[in-house]
Parts: C-alpha cells; structure tokens; sequence
C-alpha cells in the first residue's frame, strides 16, 4: 500500500514539473492574454466607454439633404433618444463614404437618389439605398434595419398626413394658408417627435438577483477563457502513442493513477495561469476608476475573490478538457475539438451572445451543458449569492468527466 | 501529411461533425427567438386601435419578439424573473389619451407604461420599434385634429373623408433598401443566430493550419525531413500544410453551403482558395516566430481569442485597424461583400510569402 502511494506521488510529481516547465511560456503568452480580455474588460465597463458608445453605428449620407421631408426623417432620428446613443449621421461624398466604409470608421452609407424630392411629391418614393460593409455586421446590420423601418414609416406617415392637409386645403378653398398650415404641421410632428417619451413611463424594476448587462458579459468571458483555455493543453496532453503509458502501467501505475495524476498537473497548470493573468487585471484596476452595478469599485481585492471562488468551475471545465484530450489521438483532432466544444457550448450557454437571444428549447439545453452550470455558478458568485445546487452539479461534472476518462484511458492501455 | 490526419478516425469524425452544426444552427434558427423579448398587455382588450398595434407586433419579422401576459402583474413578475426584457402596458384609456396627447394638451400624460429592469442601449432601441409601432396611431391623430380644430378655425369634414384623404396619400413600402457594397441586397432572411457561422468555420481553419505547424515541429524535432531541403525551399513548408488545410476548407465549404448567406459556389470557392493560402503562410510564420511545441500551443488560445473578439463574427469589433489587418479571418469575412478585401487577400499572400521566405533564410544563416 505504502509503495502504491509512493509511486503514484512519484508520478504526481513528475506530472507537476513536466506541467511547470511550460508555465514560463504558457504565462507569457497568458499575460497577452490578459491584455485582450483586460481591454475588451475595461472597453465594456468604463465609464467613458459606455455601453452606448459600444453599440454606436456610424452612418454616412451622401446627396442632398436640403429638401425638407429628408431633413425631416434625418432630424428624426437625430433627436430620437434612443437613436442618437446608436447612431450617428455624417455627411460626405460617394467616394469619401466608400473609403470611410472599407477602412472601417462607418458601418454604413445612405445615398439619397437624384429626384428624390420630386418622387416623394409625385408620391411615388424612390427608395434611399443603404450600403453596409460586408455581410458580417451581424446584429448592427439588423439593428439598422430595424431603425430604418421605423424611420421610413414616421417619414410616410407625416408625408401622407401632410399632403392629405394640402389636398383639403385647395379642395376647401385654403390655398392661402396653405404654406403656413403646412409649417406649422410639420412643426407640429418634430415637436412631437422631439417630445417622443411623453407617450410613455418608465417603470424600472431594478436588477435585484439577475445580472446587469455588463455583469453577465464578465462571467461570460471567464467562462469562455476556460473553454478555449482547454486547446492550450493538447501538445501537453494529447498522446499519439500510448508506449510510455503502457509502460508505466505496467510498473503499477494504472489508468487510475495516470488520470488522476495528469488531471492534478493539468488543473495546477490551468490555476496558475489564470490566477496570474487576475493578479495582473486586479493590479490594472487598482489604478482606474471602474465599477458597474454589481461592483461599485472594481479593485484587487474584488477581482482576486471573485477569481478564487470560480475556481470550482475552472476544475470542472478542465476535467472536461482533459476527457476531450483523451478522446482523441493527434494534436489536431485535439484542436479541432476542443475549440469546436468550446464555441458551441459557448454559443448554447450564453457567452457569446446573451442567453435569451437562443429559442426557449436551446436556453434549457444551454443551462444544463457544463459551460452553463459554470455561467450561472459565475453569475452567483458575482451576486455573492451562496450555492450548494451549481457546486454540487460541478462536483458531479467533475466525477463524470474523470471516470470516463479513466475508462477511455483503460480501454486504450488493453487495446494497445 | 494528409494520408496521417485522414488515418485518424477522430480527425474525419470532427470534420465530417462540422456542416451538421451548421445545420443545427440552421434549424435553430427556425424556432421563435429574438434579441429582445417584450411582453404585451393591453388594459381594455376591447381597444381596436391597441389590438391593431399588438397585432402588427406580433405580426413582424423582427429582431425583437413578443410575448403576451394576462394582466400587468404577470407581465412584470415575468420581466422580474428575466424571462423577458421588457413589459409595455397599453393603458385602458389609450385611444382617448392619444388623442388628447395629440390635440397638445399637456395634462393627458402617458397612454403606455415600458416596464424594464434596467435601462441599457438595447432596450432603448427597442423604444423605437414601439414609437415606431404607435406612430400612424399618432400620426393620424395629429392630422385629424389639426384639420378639424386648428386649420382656418377648423374645417367641416367628415371622418370617413378624413380617413380616406390620409389613406390616399399613404405611399407603401420601405422607404430604404440596404444592400452591400458590392450591390447585392443584405439578406434579410438571414437569421442573426447564424451570422456568427462564417467567422467559427473561418476559425477552425486557422485552428488546423496552426496544429498542422505543431505537427510539423514535432516531426521536425524527429528527424522526418532529414532528406528534404526544408530550410531551403518555403513549397515544402506549406505544403506540408496544405493537404490539412484544404481537407477542412472543403469541409467548410459544405457546411457554408447549408446556410442562408452562402453566395454561390464559384465565388465562394475563390474565395476559400485565397484563404487558405493567407492561413497557411500566417501560420508558417507564426510557428517560425513561435519557436518551439509548447510556445505554439500556448499561443493558439490567445490567437484565437483575438481573432474572435477583433474579427466581425458576433458583435461589431472594436477598430483595432493595425492588428486586425494581420488577420486572415478579417479579410476573409470582409471579403465576402467587398472586392477591396479581395485584393487585400492578394496582397497579403505576396507580403506573407516575402515575410515567410526572409524568416527561412535567415534561420538558415543563424544555423
């Protein structure tokens, strides 16, 4: 027994040096790590960076815009709140706005077709084309789309309404006023518009146990960094051969003792990393003024808890890393899988895009894959709300993934 | 190097796994979601003019969906609980407020009440669909009571004729068409759960190019190029490569085919071959800079985490001009739309070539 326990610390310990000598690269290349995440971190919740200026599309117009129900949609949603946060209107020439387009500093270009004042009088509306960048805008384009509409229908509804008040006008006998009647309706609809929030009140309920936007994106960020954190571990621990294995088993360490051994070195690796990149990010908060709702100042102390306590979800998602290590045989099998696992499970459970953008059956899916325990568990620890329920479900991912790990393991040492 | 990746049972499963996750989103795409979820309740179910506004809401294809409650305590125990992201109430007296809103008067107050935990962008965007729902409502109001109240003391006529002169006049159609830059209509039936497809499937090929470097340095390491001039001749590194990568490619290429914004074979082959010749010169350089296994595999999270936050795959990137021009994926899904990208992809395989070739020959010199 007492020979057993020496050679399995033997191997443990072997393991742990094989592991420390990549730390020095795998933490340098995890210190630019931290820059991307501690920018894409501190881009979200800065205050001078707000989530408005994130979500901003920039909008070139090119022709002319003097003609008045033009001016009118682009005064519209120049003074629609809620537009004016997303988006912004700039004038300028084709070829300026192709160039803009490309190199990125607009997300889109309208160009307002010769004639179009008289096809709007005619009343049959040319239509303004919008040109976007490429076919990867994703939610900007459709956001835009949405705005557009909305702007189209405001446009033809005031025209339909002002040109009906004209028609009444000369078939009653108004043409004399029918120039003034039609400023002052026209003022009439942008007062109103201006003065849109007077047809509603907020009522805000307040956030109490569901994350703030900002909140959910941290956890979802940690969460993915573990799961693409699993491909660094395939030179490591993706075996093309099983001779040293074998061996190994042969001298009495089994598939038991190998798993066991490896997962140890493995979640050490992985805890190291990961504290080193938070130790780094807790330095750089303490020397900028952020918060969000759920933590009114972001310094060490608060990044360096809230990494300790998702600690139990890091040895979950890293059970499963090395049960995907073991699935495969070469490193780019490895790979493949682990950043395929990590990008579906990322997507199903919420990292990528908030939860409630997937179908209702996809969200139930989503929560109960590993990377949505660890989302949700994330988000607990982030309400510092205590949870036996996600901790006992991790424990049991844990067990699950290293058992079958063992007996993938087994089965490979009696095949081979 | 083909025949041992194509050996490997596990590599062919991944990859033949890779077109029906395309397809999964495909189908995920075709059950009820939205970006924003609202629910609706109106107060006085017997309002025609709020249940024409619900109506045309449920009705829409949108980014945001709808959901309806049966009184407004349900409605906002149902944004409590964060099923939904917003509640609008339609107040029982909503005809009668609009229309007093809009003949100017300052004490008739709200007609709906927006119940939101939080105020953030997204929901304020989701305001304009409402505006923008209760508009001809407005619209018409405004209309009607300046005609028959302000206009030359207010003029006689009947509703009918009012209604039918403001519908006369009405053009339809959107007054907007957004198309890409290249001229092609943006599809609108493009679903956002699936626009993220092309940037994950553009990924894995840089994914392989970058295990096939590791499969090369371990090979390396074993003496299997002892009898090739690889310190001589750059064919033989990417080649190396190639064979990996165009399996994938190919791979891909069905996988993109299953989905609404594949456009057209040619094209999109075009396309995938200039890829591919980015990814294997970006990943050759790469594992010259690297150096050695352990450094090359603790880069390609990094790599791929950059790559996935700079390059437009989910939300609009961050400007990020000097690193994202280094990326292959960036050209690759600008591209698609753009023939400025097109000839970046060229330019990029000349550049790369050169950077690849003068990173051999002086290694070579330095041994």
């Amino acid at each position: 027994m007492q020979m057993d326990v020496n050679k399995l610390l033997k191997y443990l310990i072997l393991q742990c040096k094989r592991i420390l000598h990549a730390v020095p690269a795998v933490l340098v290349i995890s210190l630019l790590l931290a820059v991307v995440v501690g920018l894409l971190g501190a881009g979200m919740i800065s205050k001078d960076a707000s989530d408005e200026k994130m979500l901003k599309l920039e909008v070139g117009i090119v022709g002319d815009v003097s003609d008045s129900y033009l001016g009118f949609g682009i005064m519209a949603i120049r003074q629609l709140d809620s537009v004016r946060f997303a988006v912004n209107f700039e004038e300028m020439s084709r070829q300026e706005a192709e160039a803009a387009l490309v190199s990125g500093d607009i997300d889109a270009f309208c160009v307002i077709p010769d004639g179009f004042v008289d096809s709007i009088v005619s009343g049959d509306n040319m239509q303004i084309t919008c040109y976007s960048s490429n076919g990867q805008l994703g939610l900007g384009t459709m956001v835009l789309q949405e705005i557009l509409q909305a702007v189209s229908e405001m446009v033809v509804q005031s025209q339909g309404a002002i040109y009906s008040m004209q028609t009444i006008c000369r078939e009653h006998g108004l043409d004399n006023i029918l120039w003034e009647a039609t400023d002052e309706l026209n003022l009439e609809y942008i007062s109103f518009i201006i003065n849109r929030d007077q047809i509603y009140d907020l009522k805000l309920l307040g956030i109490s146990d569901q994350l703030s936007m900002v909140g959910y994106y941290i956890c979802g960020i940690a969460v993915l960094f573990f799961l693409i954190w699993g491909v660094n571990g395939c030179p490591l621990f993706v075996r093309r051969d099983m001779s040293l294995a074998k061996l190994l088993a042969a001298n009495g360490r089994g598939a038991i003792s190998q798993v066991l051994c490896e997962y140890i070195a493995y979640l050490l690796l992985m805890t190291i990393s990961f504290l080193g990149l938070v130790v780094l990010a807790g330095g750089i908060c303490e020397g900028l003024d952020l918060s969000f709702d759920e933590w009114k100042r972001i310094d060490f102390e608060v990044v360096l808890s809230f990494a300790i306590r998702l600690l139990p979800a890091a040895a979950m998602l890293t059970a499963m890393a090395l049960l995907g290590h073991e699935l495969v045989s070469n490193a780019i099998s490895g790979m493949l899988l682990q950043f395929l696992g990590a990008m579906v499970m990322g997507y199903l459970s919420g990292c990528l895009y908030p939860r409630t953008f997937l179908p209702e059956a996809m969200q139930i899916l989503g929560e109960m894959l590993p990377s949505g325990v660890a989302l949700t568990y994330a988000s607990g620890c982030m309400r510092e709300v205590y949870q036996v329920g996600n901790i006992l479900c991790m424990l049991g991912y844990t067990c699950v993934f290293i058992v079958l790990t063992i007996a993938l393991r087994y089965r490979k040492l009696l095949r081979n | 190097m083909n025949k041992a990746a194509l050996k490997r049972s596990s590599f062919l499963i991944i990859l033949a796994s890779i077109p029906f996750l395309a397809l999964g989103v495909n189908l995920m795409t075709e059950q009820d979601s939205g970006v924003l979820k609202i629910v609706l309740f109106q107060e006085n179910s017997r309002d025609e003019a709020v249940t024409e506004i619900l109506d045309k809401l449920m009705n829409e294809d949108s980014i945001i969906s709808y959901l309806d409650a049966s009184s407004q305590k349900e409605a906002e125990e149902i944004v409590q609980a964060g099923q939904a992201d917003a509640a609008w109430i339609f107040h029982e007296n909503f005809q009668e407020k609009l229309e007093a809103c809009m003949a100017g008067d300052e004490e008739a107050g709200a007609f709906i009440t927006i119940i939101e935990k939080e105020d953030n962008p997204i929901l304020n965007l989701s305001t304009i669909k409402l505006f923008d729902a209760v508009y001809e409502a407005c619209s018409y109001a405004m209309y009607s009571h300046f005609v028959t109240d302000k206009l030359a003391g207010g003029v006689e006529i009947s509703e009918a004729e009012l209604e039918q002169y403001y519908r006369d006049h009405i053009v339809e159609g959107n007054l907007f068409q957004l198309k890409y830059l290249d001229g092609e209509a943006v599809e609108t039936e493009m679903s956002y759960l699936e626009y993220p497809v092309r940037g994950i499937l553009s990924l894995v090929i840089v994914l392989c190019g970058l295990a096939s470097c590791i499969f090369f340095m371990q090979d390396e390491g074993k003496g299997v190029f002892t009898w090739l001039p690889i310190q001589r001749s750059l064919l033989i590194n990417w080649g190396y490569h190639m064979p990996v990568l165009l399996d994938t490619g190919l791979v891909v290429l069905v996988a993109l085919s299953l989905t609404t914004g594949f456009s057209g074979w040619w094209w999109e082959i075009f396309l995938m071959l200039l890829y591919l010749l980015m990814v294997v010169g970006f990943c050759d350089v790469v594992r010259r800079l690297s150096g050695s296994v352990v450094r090359l595999g603790a880069m390609i999270p990094v790599l791929m985490l950059i790559m996935l936050v700079v390059c437009p795959i989910f939300m609009k990137p961050p400007i990020i001009k000097p690193l994202q021009l280094l990326l292959p994926p960036f050209y690759y899904l600008c591209a698609l739309h753009s023939n400025t990208y097109v000839l970046g992809m060229i330019v990029y395989i000349v550049l790369v070539l050169a950077i690849d070739y003068l990173l051999l020959r002086y290694k070579a010199k330095r041994k």
